[in-house]
């Protein structure tokens, strides 16, 4: 059967904007489910939930222990809460039906409190200050971001300082420097775990945040070609005018060469913020002391401290990804600019 | 961290490759065969996520809406994207499970932490997230085609089909050789996604490469297991490294066609 190219064509447009919607859809289905779970109670796990669950139900012989264990709740706060006298101790086995009667509390309003608590756990646990492992989850986001923050200013600092000397390959050297650069690219970072373990160990910096600032500080692949290739573009133009103003190397790398370098530091933030901020093994394997986890750590340490309450893990899982993605999406026409570019130099 | 040096010669090497009773030589072999299933499969879904959506993209302009939502996934850490993975295909509890289930699409809930489970699933997951990421490396070698090249093959009355393969994709052969460069190295270096889905813990069927170094090296096993991994990392990864570099000089030639 012959069909007309031009209606050939819009079949085909058709097609392909239908597999675009249908992945687009899919992909978002994630963390949608994700979303939702946080909302879910851990002994409801096993059914689906495609919507927010609404009010979960309480039974009234639901007993002090069980809201102990699976709910977390501060007693104190309970008892204040209910106006119980804080002396009072509340039996384990005691059900909320017994302490309605024993305390004069109407029952629908100790009902209605659980019903929204069961739900609000997963986000009322992961977002008060809890120590997991002698650590918050702000904290472990602090650390995250000093570390994130830290190595990529310095990264940036020194690829335009390598970027700045070797541009050209004007002398024999700087080509060298150059491929040492990009022989990295393929060296498999597994290849030197051990031995940079060894060294770090030997430098006294484990349990310090140098081990993870100071290897991105020396630039990767990534950064020296970005800042080579586009500070060799300047034309010399720039550097005679300067020259002629009496001006000196320096004063024309910060004047100069550094605002026109706005560009590739922001390709090369975009590329390297998730890619530092996601780190999981480098700082599995530096940072011993729990006060110095980053997110990624604080997440695992999360599940092994909380194993049993999984509304609570999906929600920690939502909070990691949270800051990410919210950089992403507020700057994403840079990021996506940025991801492409990266690709066409790679 | 004990690093005082023994000095053995080639013996770490002849236990690991050849002594089929030691711990390490079934470790190596359990997980280089199950990194290299991977990587195969991961290399299948880069291609079929990142070719298609850069030939897709490449066609027409479909607006920055699909860009921005195909990166997503890469934003997300390995660790999490793990603990996502293990949230929807959990054997009893799997969002997803449940709805295909429910919908009748599959009789038996995909147990990720099996050994089918992970060897079908982890690929895909991995192929998902970076599907932004070699949609990027093959629409910049599409973008590099020169346009009289396709016009003057229009010209010549060549349709679709074979304007895609006698034209574009060989003309995208260096893109094709970083994307396979990429993936070998990715492949080869997978831990995150292990880890979340209990490598460390005792699941063997995540055993990739990196973990077993991992856990021989920094578990307290004693006995020369540091300078045992060492050996296992360079046993693995020196031939991927001559691999990845054959591979990029070969496209270096090819690019000065």
């Amino acid at each position: 059967m012959k069909i007309a190219p031009r209606i050939k064509k819009k079949i085909i447009s058709t097609i392909i904007i239908c597999i675009l919607v249908v992945y687009a859809i899919l992909t978002l289905i994630p963390f949608y489910f994700l979303f939702v779970r946080t909302f879910v109670a851990t002994s409801e796990m096993t059914d689906l939930y495609i919507w927010i669950p609404g009010k979960y139900e309480v039974s009234k012989k639901l007993a002090v222990n069980s809201i102990q264990e699976r709910l977390k709740i501060e007693m104190p706060k309970f008892k204040q809460r209910f106006g119980i006298p804080q002396d009072d101790r509340l039996q384990p086995r005691m059900t909320i039906a017994d302490i309605a009667e024993k305390y004069d509390i109407p029952l629908q309003e100790m009902i209605e409190f659980f019903e929204t608590r069961y739900r609000f756990h997963g986000w009322l646990f992961t977002l008060t200050p809890r120590m997991v492992e002698g650590l918050a989850i702000y904290r472990s986001m602090l650390n995250s971001v000093i570390v994130t923050v830290s190595s990529l200013v310095l990264m940036i600092v020194l690829s335009i300082l390598t970027g700045f000397v070797i541009a050209g390959f004007r002398k024999r050297w700087h080509f060298y420097i150059y491929t040492y650069y990009l022989v990295s690219l393929i060296i498999p970072p597994s290849l030197i775990i051990v031995p940079k373990y060894i060294l770090m160990n030997y430098l006294h910096l484990i349990n310090t945040y140098f081990s993870i600032i100071l290897p991105f500080a020396a630039g990767s692949a990534l950064s020296t070609m970005i800042f080579t290739s586009y500070i060799g573009t300047i034309p010399k133009d720039f550097s005679d005018a300067v020259k002629i103003d009496g001006g000196s190397r320096l004063q024309y790398l910060w004047h100069v060469v550094v605002p026109l370098c706005i560009i590739p530091i922001g390709t090369l933030t975009v590329i390297e913020l998730p890619q530092i901020w996601n780190q999981f093994l480098e700082p599995l394997l530096y940072l011993e002391k729990q006060q110095l986890y980053t997110l990624q750590l604080y997440l695992r340490g999360f599940l092994g401290h909380n194993s049993d309450d999984f509304q609570a893990f999906n929600t920690a899982i939502l909070v990691s990804i949270i800051p990410m993605l919210a950089v992403y999406l507020s700057a994403r026409r840079l990021f996506v600019k940025s991801l492409m570019a990266g690709a066409i130099k790679g | 961290m004990d690093v005082t040096v023994e000095w053995v010669g080639l013996d770490n090497f002849r236990t690991i490759l050849f002594d089929k009773d030691a711990y390490e030589h079934q470790l190596l072999i359990n997980s280089v065969y199950r990194n290299g299933i991977f990587f195969l499969l991961n290399y299948f879904f880069v291609f079929a996520f990142g070719l298609s959506f850069a030939l897709f993209m490449y066609k027409g302009r479909f607006g920055q809406g699909f860009f921005t939502i195909v990166y997503i996934p890469m934003m997300v850490s390995g660790l999490a994207m793990g603990f996502m993975a293990t949230m929807l295909f959990a054997k009893s509890s799997g969002s997803l499970n449940l709805l295909l289930l429910r919908l009748g699409i599959i009789k038996k809930a995909i147990n990720i932490q099996s050994d089918l489970g992970s060897m079908f699933l982890l690929p895909l997951i991995v192929g998902w997230q970076y599907a932004g990421y070699n949609m990027g490396i093959f629409l910049s070698g599409l973008y590099s085609i020169p346009e009289e090249t396709i016009e003057a093959a229009i010209v010549d009355g060549a349709n679709g089909w074979q304007r895609l393969t006698r034209i574009l994709i060989p003309q995208m052969w260096p893109s094709i050789i970083i994307a396979t460069v990429m993936c070998i190295t990715g492949s080869f270096q997978i831990f995150d996604q292990a880890v979340a889905l209990g490598a460390l813990g005792g699941n063997k069927n995540v055993e990739f490469v990196v973990v077993a170094f991992f856990k021989l090296a920094f578990s307290a096993r004693g006995g020369n297991a540091i300078a045992k991994a060492t050996t296992m990392t360079m046993i693995v990864a020196v031939p991927l490294l001559l691999i990845s570099g054959v591979l990029l000089l070969l496209q270096r030639k090819v690019q000065q066609q």
